[in-house]
């Protein structure tokens, strides 16, 4: 098995979640395994509300990278 | 000659029996109204720099228990220094996961911990076994039982580890200070699926783990098909449900996107199956009854269960997590493989083998295949973080896991050094058995021991924890297990 690396930007310190599930935290990068999720942050605030995440190519020097505002 | 037609007529009789469906005693409960299955302890602690150590135990029978046994051994006879005190690796062993064999050690681990460890040699693995289960399979009580009531081939199994070793210990009996996650693993006959006894999978169940004795588990994980009846669970997401069952969400987002069933099949899959469990809309399957086998039909070794604990987001260990967020940077696998691996005499014969022979190959050659396959994906897994740990410095996004090292160990019978020789040739010719002789079980434990204590990456890890007395030459420990960020010497 693979790890994918994303990389998920918000002008706070939130967790990550990924599909419902804590991961890591903004605004550091963070390992995944390959496969499509929903993204959201704890609490609330931001937007988009959610997003959905395709992790699959990535690598540590190019991470995906997903902006919450 | 009496005897024999008498031996006869109960082996007929037992192979009817065993063809007949039996409706069994279900030995697990539904979940309280509101209720779920709690979570373990946090298992990660305050120190990132202290070793989070994860071991998979395969089957193999009380071959593999005792080569369990004697790996424990070695985590407990190691310390290193923490805040001036002293610390037993074994105390920093934080998931076990097993299979069949495995699962009795591991089970006896998560019960009473390393103070007690060594009961399990007295109250098991000296004993003989497999002479109690030959007396109760003759006995015609047994065979009564066997024809005229609820109890199946797997119960025998299961009273003997109640009786001789887990005294009516239940799930809930696991959740002392210091625990291990404990993850023993069986087949579902329906699915082919790997199931864990895990709060996790019984939440899908809408059934309380808790209340589960331990001797259930055990006996699933090592029901051997054919010889052994298989453990059979209801399922109580197909009933009336009262419980509350949480964590969802991961099965309608694998289920309802439209790219993981592309990108990762075989978590597809998992949701796919966990869904069937839980009754949800568009089951792919019935799973009103589960039907567990032995674990390693399809994992001897436990692996997968492993490598989900380790990077899945929904691990009740909630190790991905504690990587990213920089709260572990020390994890040490530590895959212990009992397989044999006896000469079976039949490249030496010029004679087509027999049906026997062929069974034995048609059973054992596709479990040891999967394993080697579960063992190179894990392997694959610890060398992609291991990489990951090492390659930071420059990365974009800061991430907290810069450092992490990952410490892959094997322990496996051809492992063994050439002056060795011996050992192993002994070790490998045990059966597969719930029996060992006094030599056996010596032999097997120190294999366990010795195994753990000369792989480069368990040298490595007592270098890299200041274990004392230190390792003779540092410099051919470090290029034995080493790590991208060495400095180069």
């Amino acid at each position: 098995m693979s790890v994918e690396y994303l990389l998920v930007v918000y002008k706070q310190d939130r967790d990550v979640l990924a599909d419902g599930d804590r991961v890591g935290v903004t605004n550091h990068t963070i390992l995944l395994a390959p496969d499509e999720y929903i993204i959201t942050l704890s609490g609330d605030g931001y937007a988009p509300s959610s997003e959905d995440v395709v992790l699959a190519g990535t690598s540590i020097m190019r991470p995906k990278i997903i902006v919450f505002t | 000659m009496h005897r024999v037609i008498g031996l006869w007529l109960l082996a007929v009789l037992a192979l009817a029996l065993a063809a007949c469906d039996t409706v069994p005693d279900y030995p697990n409960r539904p979940l309280a109204t509101g209720a779920a299955n709690p979570p373990p302890a946090d298992l990660i602690g305050a120190d990132p720099g202290a070793p989070l150590i994860l071991i998979a135990f395969s089957g193999g029978g009380s071959r593999a228990a005792a080569l369990g046994l004697g790996v424990l051994n070695e985590l407990g006879a190691q310390s290193y220094r923490a805040t001036g005190q002293p610390v037993a690796l074994i105390d920093r062993v934080k998931v076990v996961s097993s299979v069949s064999g495995g699962s009795v050690v591991a089970a006896w681990f998560g019960l009473v911990g390393p103070a007690r460890l060594d009961e399990l040699k007295t109250d098991f693995l000296e004993r003989d076994n497999m002479k109690t289960l030959e007396w109760e399979a003759k006995d015609p009580l047994t065979l009564a039982r066997l024809s005229l009531s609820s109890y199946t081939r797997i119960d025998a199994l299961r009273d003997l580890l109640d009786r001789e070793l887990f005294h009516g210990a239940r799930f809930a009996d696991l959740r002392r200070p210091g625990a291990p996650l404990l993850v023993m693993n069986a087949t579902d006959m329906e699915s082919g699926e790997v199931f864990a006894f895990t709060p996790q999978r019984f939440d899908d169940l809408c059934s309380d783990l808790d209340q589960l004795p331990l001797s259930v588990a055990v006996a699933a994980s090592a029901a051997f098909p054919v010889a052994l009846s298989p453990m059979s669970l209801r399922n109580f997401s197909y009933e009336d449900c009262k419980g509350a069952i949480p964590g969802g969400g991961w099965i309608s987002a694998e289920l309802t996107l439209p790219l993981p069933r592309y990108i990762n099949l075989e978590e597809y899959k998992r949701a796919r199956y966990a869904n069937a469990l839980r009754n949800g809309k568009d089951a792919y399957r019935n799973e009103h009854y589960l039907h567990l086998l032995d674990g390693g039909l399809v994992d001897n070794q436990g692996v997968q269960s492993l490598t989900e604990v380790l990077v899945s987001p929904r691990s009740p260990a909630r190790i991905l997590e504690a990587i990213n967020s920089g709260r572990t940077r020390r994890i040490v696998v530590i895959a212990v493989n009992a397989r044999a691996d006896a000469d079976n005499g039949v490249g030496g014969n010029p004679a087509v083998p027999g049906l026997l022979k062929v069974v034995n190959t048609v059973i054992g050659a596709p479990i040891d295949s999967t394993t080697a396959r579960s063992n190179a994906s894990l392997q694959n897994l610890v060398d992609t973080l291991k990489a990951a740990g090492a390659s930071t410095v420059r990365a974009p996004g800061q991430p907290l896991f810069a450092g992490l090292r990952v410490y892959n160990i094997s322990v496996d019978f051809d492992q063994f050094l050439p002056e060795q020789h011996q050992l192993q040739i002994a070790v490998k010719n045990i059966g597969t058995s719930w029996s060992l002789s006094p030599t056996q079980l010596q032999e097997a434990i120190e294999a366990g021991r010795i195994l753990l204590r000369q792989h480069p990456c368990f040298q490595r890890l007592l270098l890299d924890l200041n274990v004392q007395p230190a390792p003779a030459e540092p410099a051919i420990v470090r290029n034995s297990c080493p790590f991208k960020d060495d400095k180069i010497s």
